[in-house]
């Protein structure tokens, strides 16, 4: 975490115009990702985590307002006009989405559609070349007999396989920055290691940072240097993974951190879900987000948005009582 | 590729025959040749027993389709009774005036519904995307003969009144020229062509939206492609395939939508002599028009079939 | 900043964090009262609801208002077709009678006639689909077979034959109304096979629930949403089939007014006098429209998912 960072994203916040109102779906969020490093996004349905991870790709359209601001490797990319972000995106930024099935036209081969990636940005390559190196892309990413695969519809591949060939699609331009979204949500568990697996091969392989946006905080676990938590569109926890695992001091992550079934949960323990249902953001309430839900909760929760507290060097919570609270910590709970 | 074609073909074929075995027996079932003969009997026993002979009354009404179709097999339709030729020459000369409204009406309609159907989904709630999307669902709710009426007065009665000349024919077809012929097709087509074009755009906008709001053309947003390209290669590539049911309809619909303007507008196609033929109980002619006509759908849609399976690869490889 | 962008609504609608959110933190809404604020927004389909009352209601209370019965005809108008007059608001057809009379008269008969159509075919419609979704098998592809079949041949011609035959208000009606069920069919039929293969669905076949009591409490209360707007959509397409056959002189003959035939007595005389032929055009386009309005109305209530398909 030296220098400056990669992606630098200051006070975002995104807007919705819809039939029922304006959607607060992110409010200021900030935090940076540096080069070579993996910076995992947390959070519920809700939380804002998407919405943030397209405004970096500036796929929202008209009825977003957005402001703050987008820096990747100092140059500001909110206000870009559609020409240019069409260069940024797919090259120095790709992105990988949720579900294959879906994220994947159904009517052309793979091979179609990682070679349009490669040719998109670079107009002087042959399609033989171009489809060479799409072969050699889904070999990369540990697809068998890629040779026959990359003429493949995707409905004709199970869902491990649709995912690496969008991975496959997403480094085919050497991207500095790779955001995955929930890359794994959509498939088996079983599959899901290996997806992850090739994921970090992938971003090894290019030298490029990720963006990690999931709601599995297990998966952070084994993947992430360090982890952004998000909640009712605001950033609520900011850490490394050892700070945030063991040392969170926000109740909402220490309500997510104590939600997760573990191996070695004794039988009769039983799981603490987090009562209560994610916020409106269509009529934010005055506060906390959390307020309403949280064990910890004070009269100046409901009242007062809290400022980020810097509970360590590169540690930060949203927390009136952050410093009190910790997860082993017998703080009064009201 | 070619064993879906043929899968569909063969699964056509006894639905091709049951459906024209069971027109045939309907219209049998519902006309009766021999209905001003009752009157007259025993003085018009000729006249009764040429009718009788003529189309096999005598046989039993199931087994009647099969006569029809063995002669039909060797070109022979039978004879119309009012307009005194062989139907099959009717179908000839009157089936081409009716193709030459039918296919300049489909091709027009299909071209311009498209258009429209891709702006709309591209300006979605803009001014534009209003004004089309009101009009077409007006155009919904005009019934053929009243967009038909509408055009003929105006043309025929108003336009006269306020400017003096006829640009357009508004009864008959004249085809001394061209431009005679244009003159005296252009309301009949433009009758058809509204009518299929208001139903057309908003079910293409809805097809066009639904794919534009597809996960993959965020990917394919995502990696950079031009809005051109996400539109027209992404979006409409997979749009094509429900439109292309539509097109089959369509022509359904313009078969119908023909009878109606040809009628209107004394068009000289198949629609008048089969209005005039279900009054007559010349069965012949009418079994020949609707037989016809509905060998036509059922190709039209054979052909949406295969189509479809060109264009989407999910439904060839099942 | 970005232009157009095309899934700007797409990507903002779809993305699970704003969809689920609206009055969660709220009073939770069942869908019946979701369904009916959709409904209610849409006022378009208020206007259309609106719309048939008032034009039904005119039809129907129509006679104690008029003194003339609609095929009495006004000795004093000899020869016919008069003009618009203080006796005969809208003149008299060719032969003396009441024009608005045989209008509203009309426009009686012709939603009679859509009402049973609708009714019928839905009948038929939902019937013939629970049995192919139920029953699958052999059976569900006769079906499927026999509703390509009626989906395929062209409707008009086929209608226009057997119209002929049975041609008074309500033989007429069920002949449409046999044409018209397949839209309905495929909808009950889709929703069936989903349905059975529900769990709770098992859960209650297994417990020993008759094939009755099953479709009774699963399907049909996920059934009256899609029949609720295909009655109204198929009355609606009624309409205008039942006054183009009218139209051509087949379908519903005279003296018994509909809208369609009495364009057609009218429309030889277009020139002259469109008025005749252009107040039950009128009613037809004015209940098509309100229709269509409604049925649109329904449809977005019911499914949120075909808002694209809204007049705007």
């Amino acid at each position: 975490m030296n220098g400056e960072p990669l992606l630098a994203v200051e006070s975002l916040t995104v807007r919705f115009k819809t039939e029922e109102g304006v959607v607060q779906a992110v409010t200021d969020v900030s935090f940076d990702v540096f080069a070579d490093e993996v910076l995992a996004i947390v959070g519920e349905s809700g939380s804002g985590k998407s919405v943030t991870a397209m405004s970096i790709l500036g796929l929202h359209g008209r009825s977003a307002n957005i402001s703050g601001s987008i820096r990747l490797d100092g140059r500001e990319l909110l206000g870009l006009r559609e020409r240019e972000w069409r260069e940024v995106r797919g090259r120095s930024i790709a992105m990988i989405f949720q579900d294959p099935m879906t994220s994947l036209n159904p009517v052309f081969t793979i091979g179609d559609q990682i070679v349009e990636a490669i040719r998109t940005h670079n107009g002087d390559v042959t399609k033989q070349h171009a489809w060479n190196r799409a072969r050699e892309l889904l070999d990369l990413v540990g697809v068998p007999e890629a040779g026959r695969r990359v003429r493949q519809y995707p409905h004709e591949c199970s869902g491990g396989m649709r995912q690496r060939a969008m991975i496959a699609m997403a480094i085919a331009n050497d991207p500095k920055l790779l955001i995955a979204d929930e890359p794994t949500t959509a498939l088996d568990v079983t599959i899901q290691a290996q997806v992850m697996e090739v994921l970090h091969d992938a971003r090894r392989a290019t030298g490029a940072a990720m963006l990690l946006i999931t709601h599995d905080l297990g998966l952070v676990a084994g993947s992430a240097d360090r982890v952004q938590v998000m909640y009712g569109g605001r950033m609520f926890e900011r850490g490394s993974i050892d700070e945030i695992f063991y040392g969170s001091r926000n109740p909402y992550t220490i309500g997510l951190l104590q939600s997760i079934p573990r191996l070695d949960t004794r039988t009769e323990q039983r799981l603490e879900p987090i009562r209560g249902a994610p916020p409106s953001l269509l009529h934010p309430l005055p506060g906390c987000p959390f307020g309403p839900r949280c064990r910890y909760a004070i009269d100046r929760c409901l009242v007062e948005v809290p400022d980020l507290h810097e509970v360590g060097p590169n540690h930060l919570s949203r927390c009136h009582r952050a410093e009190e609270i910790d997860l082993f910590s017998t703080v009064e709970v009201t | 590729m070619f064993a879906y074609v043929i899968r569909r073909v063969l699964a056509t074929i006894p639905l091709l025959f049951i459906a024209l075995y069971s027109v045939h027996v309907g219209v049998s079932f519902t006309t009766d040749p021999l209905a001003e003969f009752y009157q007259c009997l025993p003085r018009c026993q000729q006249g009764y027993d040429l009718i009788s002979d003529q189309y096999d009354l005598d046989t039993n009404i199931w087994v009647r389709p099969f006569a029809w179709f063995g002669d039909a097999a060797t070109g022979d339709l039978g004879r119309s009774n009012e307009l005194g030729q062989p139907v099959s020459t009717i179908l000839k000369t009157r089936g081409w005036n009716t193709a030459q409204l039918a296919i300049p009406a489909f091709a027009l309609s299909t071209g311009v519904a498209l258009m429209l159907a891709i702006y709309s989904a591209t300006h979605k709630y803009s001014a534009g995307d209003y004004a089309l999307t009101s009009l077409s669902f007006v155009g919904i709710a005009l019934p053929t003969f009243v967009v038909g009426l509408l055009l003929q007065t105006t043309f025929a009665v108003w336009w006269q009144d306020w400017f003096h000349n006829k640009p357009f024919w508004t009864q008959g077809k004249h085809a001394d020229s061209f431009g005679q012929f244009l003159s005296s097709a252009t309301l009949p087509i433009l009758t058809l062509t509204i009518v299929s074009v208001a139903a057309d755009s908003r079910f293409g906008r809805t097809a066009m939206l639904e794919v534009l709001n597809a996960d993959y053309i965020r990917t394919a947003r995502a990696k950079g492609l031009s809005r051109r390209r996400v539109v027209w290669r992404h979006g409409l590539r997979n749009a094509l395939i429900p439109l292309v049911t539509l097109w089959a309809l369509n022509f359904s619909i313009l078969l119908s939508g023909s009878v109606i303007t040809e009628s209107i507008f004394s068009w000289p196609g198949l629609g008048p002599p089969f209005i005039d033929g279900l009054g007559e109980a010349d069965i012949d002619l009418v079994l020949g028009i609707v037989i016809f006509g509905s060998f036509l759908v059922i190709t039209f849609n054979l052909i949406a079939d295969v189509l479809y399976g060109v264009l989407d690869p999910r439904i060839r490889y099942d | 900043m970005t232009e157009t962008g095309l899934t700007a609504e797409a990507i903002a609608l779809r993305s699970a964090e704003i969809r689920g959110l609206e009055g969660l933190a709220s009073k939770p809404m069942s869908f019946g009262l979701l369904a009916w604020r959709r409904f209610l927004r849409h006022r378009l389909a208020l206007i259309g609801a609106v719309g048939i009352v008032l034009i039904a209601l005119g039809f129907i209370v129509q006679p104690w208002t008029s003194s003339w019965d609609f095929d009495e005809i006004d000795p004093i108008a000899l020869g016919g077709d008069q003009g618009i007059s203080a006796q005969h608001w809208f003149g008299t057809d060719d032969i003396g009678r009441d024009l608005m009379v045989r209008t509203f008269h009309g426009g009686r008969s012709s939603l009679q006639i859509a009402l049973v159509v609708a009714v019928v075919s839905t009948l038929i419609g939902v019937t013939l689909g629970a049995v192919a979704g139920y029953f699958g098998g052999w059976i569900d592809v006769l079906l499927g077979q026999v509703t390509n079949l009626f989906l395929i041949v062209p409707a008009l011609l086929v209608l226009a034959v057997f119209a002929k035959r049975w041609d008074n208000k309500n033989s007429l009606a069920i002949v449409i109304a046999c044409l018209l069920w397949t839209g309905i069919q495929r909808v009950v039929r889709g929703l069936v096979f989903q349905i059975k293969e529900q769990e709770y669905v098992q859960a209650a076949r297994a417990a020993g629930a008759r094939p009755g009591r099953i479709l009774v409490r699963h399907v049909l209360p996920n059934v009256v949403g899609p029949v609720m707007v295909n009655l109204t959509l198929t009355a609606g397409t009624a309409i205008a089939l039942e006054s183009t056959l009218s139209f051509l002189g087949l379908g519903v003959k005279p003296p018994t007014p509909t809208l369609g035939n009495l364009v057609f007595e009218a429309k030889g005389r277009i020139d002259s006098q469109p008025i005749k032929v252009l107040l039950p055009a009128f009613f037809i386009v004015a209940i098509t429209l309100c229709i269509n309005f409604l049925g649109d109305g329904l449809r977005d209530a019911v499914d949120p998912k075909a808002a694209g398909e809204r007049a705007g």
